[in-house]
């Protein structure tokens, strides 16, 4: 009580936040699963906002691009970020594991939904993310990787590691990490 | 159904024989018009109906359809955002797409149409003569838009029930300005409506599930009730009954207008996307302003229609973030699978039922093209980009088309923008030929690729020593040659027992500034750190240092190409006619202020500096030290060392244009030669100063008594004592 006192303009200035938080939106993925999520974790998605600004929502918000199983991943982060309590190291330690365990292709799809819906703290994390499995890894382990066949002939090959030679120096031996 | 059936650029359909889908804009945008009558959107492309010009020796409509102008809108908004010459006088506007629409309401468009007929021939079309009516809105003038789309709806419907004797083109006169063709002359008149009748019919048909039979009866009539449809007419549509009926299809012997049915009765469905992907587009109600974050004054119109948006309209987005009428973006993603404006094929996303990373599926086109970029963009190290360039052949197209090399380089160097050409020497120390004006596009690009990456390489792994080569001027000196710049090359305040400082000219403004200009070791430098070293008068009363107040740092390149550079630049030399005019400046440092204390001060510079022409200024900026005997103000350098990285003499830099621009070379077979040279120009910047000091030994003697004119004498005693206080 004696806190609400003394913090009286602090509830003040933004009835709008507090509003967003006690107020929840459904996201409907392409695959029809819906999610609910609070308006302040929603909006970190910059496409999300717009759509709630321009009062397109309705009830239901169709994500017609992105599957369950991604959106549920999305929605991970999101809550994640809009947490009150959450400082910036702990969230950037949830940003790391959160990451840290997804396949490859896990991975493309969270890029893909993160750009969508414009959420650029996830973007650009995941892009590094999936940056840093080609640093400093062999042509062979990024192949295996990111499951591409090579389609140089060996002679090419070779003539690239002439070539650059300084490039296949110091790589990090093909182990899973 | 069909679509356009011109080709941009000749190679777009190569088998004429072939009955295309894609033959025939005209005919098509009857069906769409009795499919969805009410339908804003298509409602616009009726009026251009196919006129049968008897008169011309063309005979195509010479009405541009809505296809062909939302081709050549997009087409031509590429061209635009990639920097073609604009035709027509801006007025401020910069979205492509904007400056399109006004060259072709200009009629400025530089595109010629060309029109495939079913026989393999064509026509061609310039855009400046074909009628558009993308102005339709303003032609109607007073009339709401609205209203017009209801007169042409009922006329349509009219016409539907075979009651298209004297309503129709009552309502054709209705909509004004396009009266003016439809009327002149009622045989065209009747033939328009006989037609429009006809492809109502067929669009009807179609609907009903390609019912020929249906077909064929409503053609006659359409065509019988009046006689102007002719003769040929009924075969048109007769035609496509034979041939849909058994395999015996000849499509050499069909018509332009049977191709087309018959290219919409069995050709549409392959080129676009099902109905199911289309659905799960993301959809809006138009709210205004919405689309684009631009001033609200301009107006958002679909380009397939040309109408704006209006508040409360459905409005789908793409995945590459154009806009359409839902309706409109619909019937075209029916026939094709990419966005009319940029062509970025519209890709089922679906997850589900996409193919998982299973090996068939390359990362670039899974994510896209911008995301792969970014994505590669992250890679910071050259030797990853070129790993990932050996990945895959289309890895090493991406990674070489976007000149990701070049762009690393860039990030890491700005000043490196500066190369406006890159050259790969073979062995012999020619540059290979990828000429300049042959050359392809790929070809500079890889050859981008080959000079950039190495040179990346080289900018993140050089190692750091001095790199002065030489000293090349001083704005003032007091006593030349025995206070000369050349003494600064050495760390050593004396050798031989003389003291080895340069001293600039005396004045009596503390502001006054000097500059101190030195040649590199190398014309490519990366630098980091510039040390100072002010000077001391050990022989002075008081021991004064002669330090300036603070210290800034420019680097650039001689104004002489850098061909006759080194001819001419030993004769300045020579004269020490190297003022500080004769070179440009492409880099200034910070201000550093300096510290009154003899002791070599460093200035590390808040991010290396790739240093293009092998020149560096000091400046010294203010004074704070006179001099006893004549009151005036001197600043006194005992020492200045660069500390960098030359880069490796595989590099090398040509020729600044006036505009400050130069080529990078890249060479790299002359290894062992150049670096036998780099050697000996390492201990040549030591012989210099020695070669000098050998010069000076005679002068010993009037150094001592020219400095400062009356300043004590030293000796050796004298010497050590000093040191010992210092």
């Amino acid at each position: 009580m004696a806190r609400k006192n003394r913090n009286p303009v602090g509830k003040n200035v933004d009835p709008e936040a507090q509003k967003k938080k006690t107020r929840t939106l459904t996201l409907k993925s392409s695959d029809g699963q819906e999610f609910s999520i609070s308006e302040s974790a929603a909006v970190l998605s910059i496409a999300i906002e717009n759509m709630v600004e321009d009062d397109c929502a309705g009830g239901v918000i169709p994500l017609p691009l992105v599957d369950g199983g991604t959106l549920a991943r999305v929605i991970t982060y999101l809550n994640k970020h809009a947490e009150d309590g959450a400082s910036d190291e702990e969230k950037r330690k949830f940003d790391e594991e959160f990451v840290s365990g997804m396949e490859m292709g896990v991975l493309f799809d969270v890029v893909l939904a993160a750009n969508y819906l414009d959420i650029r703290g996830l973007l650009r994390e995941v892009r590094r993310r999936i940056a840093d499995r080609m640093k400093n890894k062999s042509v062979e382990w990024v192949r295996k990787t990111f499951h591409i066949e090579s389609d140089f002939t060996p002679e090419e090959e070779e003539q690239m590691k002439k070539e650059f030679a300084w490039a296949w120096e110091g790589v990090d031996s093909d182990v899973d990490d | 159904m069909a679509d356009e059936d011109y080709d941009m650029d000749g190679a777009y359909e190569d088998e004429p024989l072939e009955p295309e889908p894609d033959e025939g804009a005209e005919v098509e945008e009857d069906n769409n018009n009795a499919e969805d009558g009410p339908d804003p959107i298509e409602g616009e492309g009726d009026e251009k109906q196919e006129a049968e010009p008897v008169e011309r020796p063309r005979k195509t409509s010479k009405y541009m359809t809505k296809y062909e102008r939302a081709r050549i809108l997009g087409t031509r908004a590429l061209q635009i955002s990639m920097n073609a010459p604009v035709m027509v006088e801006l007025e401020g506007e910069t979205d492509p797409l904007e400056i399109a629409m006004k060259e072709l309401r200009e009629r400025k468009i530089p595109f010629t149409i060309r029109r495939y007929l079913p026989d393999g021939s064509y026509e061609d079309w310039g855009v400046d003569e074909l009628i558009v009516e993308d102005s339709w809105k303003r032609q109607v003038g007073d009339l709401d838009v609205e209203e017009v789309l209801l007169q042409q709806e009922s006329a349509f419907l009219n016409i539907q029930h075979n009651d298209q004797h004297g309503v129709g083109s009552s309502h054709y006169d209705q909509i004004g300005n396009r009266g003016t063709y439809f009327t002149d002359g009622s045989g065209h008149e009747k033939g328009l409506e006989s037609q429009l009748a006809l492809d109502e019919a067929l669009a009807l048909s179609l609907e009903l599930g390609d019912d020929l039979d249906h077909l064929y009866i409503s053609e006659t009539s359409a065509g019988g009730g009046d006689n102007v449809g002719s003769s040929s007419r009924e075969q048109h549509v007769v035609g496509p009954v034979q041939n849909t009926s058994e395999d015996n299809i000849d499509p050499d012997r069909m018509t332009y207008e049977e191709l087309q049915s018959l290219g919409e009765s069995i050709g549409s469905e392959s080129k676009g996307l099902s109905t199911d992907l289309i659905s799960r587009l993301p959809t809006f109600k138009y709210k205004g302003g919405m689309l684009s974050k631009k001033k609200k004054k301009e107006k958002e119109e679909c380009v397939i229609c040309c109408v704006e948006f209006k508040k409360g309209v459905e409005v789908t987005t793409l995945p590459c973030a154009h806009h359409y009428h839902s309706d409109c973006i619909t019937h075209w993603l029916q026939l094709k699978k990419y966005c009319p404006v940029c062509q970025k094929e519209v890709k089922d996303e679906d997850k589900n039922s996409r193919v998982k990373m299973d090996g068939s599926m390359d990362f670039i086109q899974w994510v896209g093209e911008d995301m792969s970029l970014k994505i590669l963009m992250c890679l910071e190290d050259p030797s990853d980009l070129v790993r990932t360039s050996a990945v895959s052949s289309s890895w090493r197209q991406f990674v070489i088309t976007h000149g990701l090399c070049k762009k690393l380089c860039l990030r890491m160097f700005p000043e490196a923008s500066c190369f406006a050409r890159v050259i790969v020497c073979d062995k012999m120390g020619k540059s290979v030929a990828t000429g300049t004006d042959d050359s392809t596009e790929w070809t500079s690009l890889v050859t981008e690729h080959k000079v950039y990456a190495p040179f990346s390489r080289e900018l993140t792994t050089s190692k750091t020593k001095n790199c002065i080569s030489d000293a090349i001027v001083a704005s003032s000196t007091d006593n030349y040659p025995e206070e000369s710049i050349k003494n600064t090359l050495e760390p050593c305040e004396r050798v031989n027992n003389r003291a080895t400082y340069w001293s600039s000219k005396g004045e009596s403004d503390p502001a006054a500034p000097e500059t101190l200009i030195y040649k590199l070791s190398s014309r490519l430098c990366l630098i980091t750190e510039v040390h100072v070293h002010p000077f001391q008068a050990y022989f002075q009363f008081g021991l004064p240092i002669y330090s300036a107040k603070a210290v800034r740092f420019q680097m650039g390149h001689p104004k002489v190409p850098l061909q006759e550079y080194s001819d001419v630049f030993d004769k300045l030399l020579e004269y020490q006619d190297l003022s500080d005019d004769k070179f440009v400046w492409t880099y200034r440092s910070p201000e550093y202020p300096m510290a009154q204390e003899n002791r070599l001060q460093k200035f590390k510079l808040p991010e290396p500096v790739l240093c293009i022409g092998g020149i560096l200024k000091v400046e010294l900026l203010g004074r704070v030290q006179t001099q006893e005997m004549d009151g005036i103000y001197y600043i006194c350098i005992n020492h200045v060392a660069v500390v960098g990285g030359p880069l490796s003499p595989l590099f090398d830099v040509e020729m600044f244009d006036e505009r400050g621009k130069c080529t990078l070379t890249y060479n790299p077979y002359t290894t062992s030669l150049k670096r036998v040279e780099l050697v000996e120009e390492g201990s040549s910047s030591q012989s210099h100063f020695h070669r000098f000091s050998e010069s000076i030994r005679t002068w010993e003697q009037v150094i001592i008594n020219t400095l400062r004119g009356a300043g004590p004498l030293m000796t050796d005693d004298n010497d050590s004592d000093h040191e010992d206080l210092d």
